[in-house]
């Protein structure tokens, strides 16, 4: 069991989040809250597995990191949109308010900004040793995997 | 100026006056070649940069100077709305906070935390002796 749940009989998916997690503040025992969630999580691995696939092709047909993190960005960004019809206006206002803060864009970050904001990580961080490992980066964190909140939304890991 | 990134806002560089310890936004085209990284949490501005080989911390009007072996970060979460952060030069505690977590409503696509809370960032970068060393030495 992931160490981040707690099994939990109320839980609509049977396990609930420990106290300090990131999930922590959702309410794992709203079965309708958890239902909906579990459904825009089983579409948003669904553009995953179109995205890996995406980029599979892209890779080989020679295309650059930076073509790849672009498309990436951008296909991710279109998921976020298309997730919201599932959401309260009042949800959709925070996610909104709080891309505009860091990005002024509702949606989240455009591919340079996502580019700028690793490098920017890498170069504090000692690890930065070229702008195409830079957009490597970009793509990693567009297709990083989340355990936990699968389990928490009772689906199987891949 | 000792000009920093924009943490919060992406697209942005901090002037701060070293004398007065005034903090302006600036659009990123801005000149001057930044030595840090500042951020706010609500209203509160906090920043950190690097000069002779000593972090410095800037926060509540002070800049606190100190080198990699006598600093110590800390960023817990107290309860499932805050966090709480804890900063020692020295053995002195400079920063000692609790602030509001910055979380996603919607836990489907996965929530990174630390994109959208500077002092979560800043813990991790100030978490060890050899990442503050990194960091000092990324500006060298």
């Amino acid at each position: 069991m992931l160490k981040e749940v707690d099994p939990d009989n109320k839980a609509a998916y049977g396990y609930s989040p420990k106290k300090g997690t990131a999930y922590e503040k959702v309410d794992f025992t709203d079965v309708e809250a958890a239902k909906k969630n579990r459904k825009i999580r089983n579409d948003y691995l669904d553009g995953s597995k179109r995205l890996e696939h995406d980029i599979e092709n892209m890779r080989a047909k020679g295309a650059s990191s930076e073509e790849i993190g672009h498309h990436a960005v951008n296909e991710r960004n279109l998921q976020k949109v298309d997730a919201r019809k599932y959401m309260s206006p009042e949800e959709i206002k925070v996610l909104e308010e709080r891309n505009l803060t860091k990005y002024k864009n509702p949606v989240g970050p455009t591919p340079e900004q996502a580019f700028k904001s690793q490098k920017k990580k890498l170069m504090r961080s000692g690890e930065y040793s070229s702008d195409s490992k830079v957009w490597d980066r970009v793509i990693e964190k567009s297709m990083e995997k989340d355990d936990v909140i699968n389990t928490l939304l009772g689906i199987e890991h891949h | 100026m000792i000009v920093l990134d924009n943490y919060t806002t992406i697209d942005e560089k901090i002037l701060l006056d070293p004398k007065t310890l005034s903090v302006k936004t600036v659009d990123d085209s801005y000149a001057g070649e930044a030595i840090g990284v500042g951020g706010f949490a609500g209203d509160v501005f906090f920043g950190v940069f690097t000069k002779n080989d000593l972090l410095h911390f800037c926060y509540d009007g002070k800049i606190y100077s100190d080198d990699s072996d006598s600093i110590k970060c800390t960023n817990v979460p107290v309860c499932k709305d805050n966090r709480h952060f804890k900063l020692f030069f020295s053995g002195n505690i400079v920063c000692d906070i609790s602030y509001k977590r910055n979380l996603s409503p919607i836990p489907a696509f996965g929530d990174d935390e630390e994109e959208f809370d500077f002092l979560l960032y800043l813990s991790n970068l100030l978490k060890s002796k050899d990442s503050i060393d990194r960091f000092i030495n990324s500006a060298a």
